[in-house]
């Protein structure tokens, strides 16, 4: 077991814990900086993961911009520390969703994954070069290969400022 | 720190994501365990482009050149692409829930039923 | 080779292209072109006529003329089914009699539907109805025959409900037609049975639907076969021919107009019957139950349709009466073997029924009723109508030198000669059945025409016109003359000794002296009883209330309340309606309701998902994605 197993343990308990409190705290504004510990510990597993440039988007976007957002909105909220209820349904739902994570795992881990080799395959001096520096070639891949997605984004980007403007924006000003 | 282990996160994640959206009565609480279920689905997208070979390499074999070997990080791109995506999705359902709480002065999904048939 | 096919069909055709005519065009413009449908379909059945007198020119008098031609219907499986004709003695002689009956009828129609507003109608229904009974003659196929035997119950059902305005025409045409429709049942029964049976004798080049191949093939049949092939057969003819027990028809189809009456009962309609009978004779004659069954129910038809004949007091109907027992006298020569015989009383009696119904059609025009109790007296008024219905009464009485006589005389004296069960019945039968006979129809000339007897109405009284009383002289003449025709006792220069002499090998009778004496007399001591009772109206109408018999034959036997309150009504109704109405209700309704009911029961839970919470929405979505995943993977592995 070395420091990337521990960090990851550490991380993924952090993860999942703070997302249960999401879910389950009754207070909706701790319930957002509950969220807020989720992504962060997500950005940590993805440098854990050799992918810096994503973990400090994560943290930059989700932590940062998204997380604000939110907790913009649960300032309308009137009751805030009581706001967090949940419906009839919790309990089946827990059920299922339980059933649910179990399945999913199960069928996850059964599956005979074809994984890299990073010790002697053909790829394996190409495949660790690109993993001890991974923003690069992200980058050239982004900007090459998925140039027009990516363009696209950005009009998408665009689109998503002005239509929440346009619905946000009160009829009778 | 395996594929399975990285999996199991992410399908921890987007189970207790489905449980909030499935269950939450407010609509931000539904946003917010949305952005879960978005997180996990990014988890899986870079744990499998960290372990996993893209399927050319099962044909191809010995002979790959850079630019095959940049295609390892697919899955970071279909990340970032997400990502874009969750945060113009949450200015979005911002909005609409701005319109729903104007209009209706709440914002409690079960008093939102207008599709009871 | 190529004309005689061409004029057979002409015969056929030239009707039915009339009709075609008459309904396509002239029935759509206005009344100024009545005269022309009318002309047209008389010219029509003139050309018919014409040929059919030079087709029995060319069969008169050789026994073994056989002309048949056809083209292939259709085909079942390697059976084609051909359409055609097959032409000798006896069906040239039915051509004739058809086409002269149809003609006279035609022209007598000018004259008594003058005036009315279905005229054209009238005659496209008649044109039709002369087309499908030479159809019906015409058939090599008993398939087609079936055909044209329908088509003929459908004009007399367009012809009887000819006045549809009336209540009792529509009921009497519907009445007419159902009732034929359960012995066209036993036909198709016949058709279905002789099909499924001869389908091994396509291998000896016999083709199972036409008719000669069937009597061919009857040596190799079973005799269970035959005779519920005959079963069959019989039964069509029955309710064709208006025999007992499917005889309640004919006198209710009195409702049509008069010379339609004429038709029906003189040459298409009930001759179809008898003449099936004789074209399978052969067929049938290979059962001998089959033909005692023929003989017992002419027999019965014939005395009751005379019994009931002697109390009625419409013309028409007492002539209808009439009708059903001279059939019955039909049946009864062919159930004693000899269907030449049936053939001949089928023409004597289409000539001289043919002149009564026109001369009661007369009557009827001059006194506007068919009632006996208005007319009287009418001697001096009408005298060519009164001595040419004398002329037919006397034929059908059957006296001497008229044509009744002949053919009667012969069929007792066969009955006479013959040995078996079947000629004794026919024997006693026809010897009651004479003077019966002899007794309604001189109560019926004598209340008609007798000056003794004063008419209650006293209307202005005219002799008809003369385009009624043309045919009705011409048939008055052959009324005389035919049976001495088809049979003269003495050698004559030009004439066959017997036209039907050959004919399924039936042997020269020379008329038994004795038997005819029994019959004139037998005749004579009705026709003296009928002078007896009906020299005034009141006497005889005492002596019959007196005699409660009298109220059995008022209502003709009670068949009618037999069939229409006790069968239908109650059996039918509430017996046999019952069990279709349980077999509705189980097999039909149950089922459909359940899948209603399960479709309503089903959509009900489901409608329960449809509860406008978004979440629900999401938890089953859930649930049945997860469903699908697992089921897809288990799938998976399982393959694998």
């Amino acid at each position: 077991m070395n420091l990337t197993d521990i960090f990851f343990i550490i991380f993924s308990l952090i993860a999942f814990s703070s997302a249960l409190l999401v879910v389950f705290i009754q207070d909706l504004f701790k319930s957002a900086l509950m969220l807020v510990v989720t992504f962060i510990s997500v950005g940590g597993i993805f440098f854990l993961l050799n992918a810096e440039f994503l973990g400090v988007i994560q943290i930059l976007i989700y932590a940062g911009g998204i997380a604000i957002i939110i907790i913009f909105g649960v300032l309308m909220t009137k009751d805030m520390a009581t706001a967090n209820t949940s419906n009839i349904f919790m309990f089946i739902n827990g059920q299922i969703c339980l059933l649910f994570f179990v399945l999913l795992s199960y069928f996850l881990i059964n599956e005979e994954w074809f994984l890299l080799d990073l010790v002697n395959s053909s790829y394996a001096e190409q495949a660790k070069n690109l993993f001890s520096n991974t923003t690069d070639h992200l980058a050239t891949l982004l900007l090459k290969n998925w140039v027009i997605a990516f363009e696209f984004s950005s009009v998408l980007l665009l689109a998503v400022i002005i239509g929440s403007l346009a619905i946000v924006k009160d009829k009778n000003e | 720190m395996s594929l399975e282990s990285v999996l199991t996160l992410s399908a921890g994640l987007f189970a207790i994501g489905l449980f909030g959206v499935l269950t939450k009565r407010n609509l931000i609480a539904v946003l917010m365990c949305i952005e879960l279920m978005f997180n996990a689905i990014n988890v899986a997208a870079v744990g499998i482009s960290r372990y996993i070979a893209p399927s050319m390499f099962r044909i191809a074999g010995s002979d790959l050149n850079s630019e095959q070997v940049d295609l390892i990080l697919s899955g970071h791109v279909i990340s970032i692409f997400s990502i874009a995506i969750s945060a113009a999705e949450v200015s979005m359902a911002l909005a609409i829930i701005i319109l729903i709480y104007r209009t209706k002065n709440t914002v409690d999904i079960s008093d939102i039923n207008k599709m009871s048939g | 080779m190529f004309e005689i096919e061409l004029i057979i069909s002409l015969i056929f055709v030239t009707p039915l292209i009339v009709a075609l005519i008459n309904s396509l065009f002239i029935t759509l413009s206005d009344n100024t072109n009545v005269k022309i449908g009318s002309y047209l379909s008389i010219m029509g059945i003139f050309i018919s006529f014409i040929l059919s007198i030079y087709i029995f020119s060319l069969a008169y008098g050789d026994d073994h003329y056989k002309i048949n031609a056809s083209f292939e219907w259709f085909s079942i499986g390697n059976l084609p089914v051909l359409f055609g004709y097959y032409v000798d003695f006896v069906s040239a002689s039915m051509l004739l009699v058809v086409t002269s009956v149809s003609l006279l009828v035609q022209i007598y129609s000018l004259g008594y539907m003058k005036g009315d507003k279905g005229l054209v109608r009238y005659f496209t229904y008649l044109s039709l109805f002369t087309s499908s009974m030479l159809g019906v003659v015409l058939s090599i196929n008993i398939l087609q025959m079936y055909f044209f035997w329908e088509l003929v119950g459908v004009c007399s059902y367009l012809l009887i409900g000819f006045w549809f305005d009336r209540n009792s025409a529509r009921n009497a045409a519907k009445k007419a037609f159902l009732i034929t429709r359960i012995g066209d049942v036993g036909f198709l029964f016949a058709i279905l049975l002789i099909f499924s049976n001869g389908l091994s004798f396509l291998d000896k080049g016999l083709n199972p639907l036409i008719i000669q191949d069937i009597l061919l093939m009857t040596g190799d049949l079973s005799t269970t076969i035959i005779f519920l092939v005959s079963i069959g057969l019989i039964a069509g003819a029955v309710g064709k021919s208006a025999q007992f027990p499917l005889h309640t028809w004919l006198p209710d189809a009195m409702e049509g107009p008069t010379p339609v009456s004429a038709l029906i009962h003189a040459a298409t309609m009930v001759a179809a019957g008898v003449f099936l009978l004789v074209r399978f004779f052969d067929f049938i004659s290979a059962s001998s139950t089959s033909l005692l069954i023929i003989a017992v129910i002419g027999c019965t038809t014939s005395l009751l349709g005379a019994s009931i004949a002697l109390v009625m007091n419409d013309i028409k109907k007492v002539l209808a009466y009439s009708t059903i027992s001279q059939l019955g006298y039909m049946f009864m020569a062919i159930g004693i073997g000899a269907p030449a015989i049936a053939m001949f009383h089928l023409v004597t009696h289409a000539f001289f029924k043919a002149l009564l119904f026109l001369g009661a059609g007369n009557v009827s025009h001059a006194v506007h009723s068919f009632e006996m109790e208005k007319m009287g007296n009418l001697k001096d008024k009408m005298p060519v109508t009164y001595y040419t219905f004398l002329l037919g009464s006397l034929s059908l009485v059957g006296i001497f030198p008229l044509a009744g006589f002949w053919s009667k005389d012969e069929i007792i004296n066969t009955a006479y000669q013959g040995t078996n069960l079947a000629s004794t019945i026919v024997l006693f039968g026809s010897l009651i059945g004479i003077v019966m006979t002899a007794f309604y129809t001189f109560r019926m000339v004598f209340l008609t025409f007798n000056h003794r007897i004063q008419p209650k109405v006293n209307a202005t009284i005219e002799e008809s016109p003369k385009s009624m009383l043309f045919p009705v002289a011409i048939l008055s003449v052959l009324a005389v003359i035919i049976g001495f025709l088809i049979n003269p006792p003495i050698d004559l220069p030009f004439l066959e000794k017997h036209w039907f002499l050959h004919y399924q090998h039936h042997k020269v009778i020379d008329i038994n002296l004795a038997i005819a004496l029994v019959s004139t007399l037998l005749a004579g001591l009705g026709i003296t009883a009928a002078w007896i009772f009906y020299k005034n109206r009141n006497i005889t109408d005492r002596l019959f209330a007196s005699i409660n018999m009298s109220q059995v034959l008022h209502k003709k036997w009670y068949f009618d309340y037999l069939y229409e309150i006790v069968i239908v009504k109650q059996i039918f109704y509430r017996f046999i309606t019952r069990i279709t109405q349980i077999f509705d209700d189980v097999i039909i309704n149950h089922p459909s309701d359940f899948v209603g009911y399960f479709a309503k029961n089903l959509g009900r839970p489901v409608s329960l998902f449809q509860n406008g919470s978004v979440q629900f929405y999401g938890l089953v979505l859930t649930i049945f994605y997860a469903l699908v995943v697992t089921l897809g993977v288990l799938l998976l592995y399982v393959i694998s």
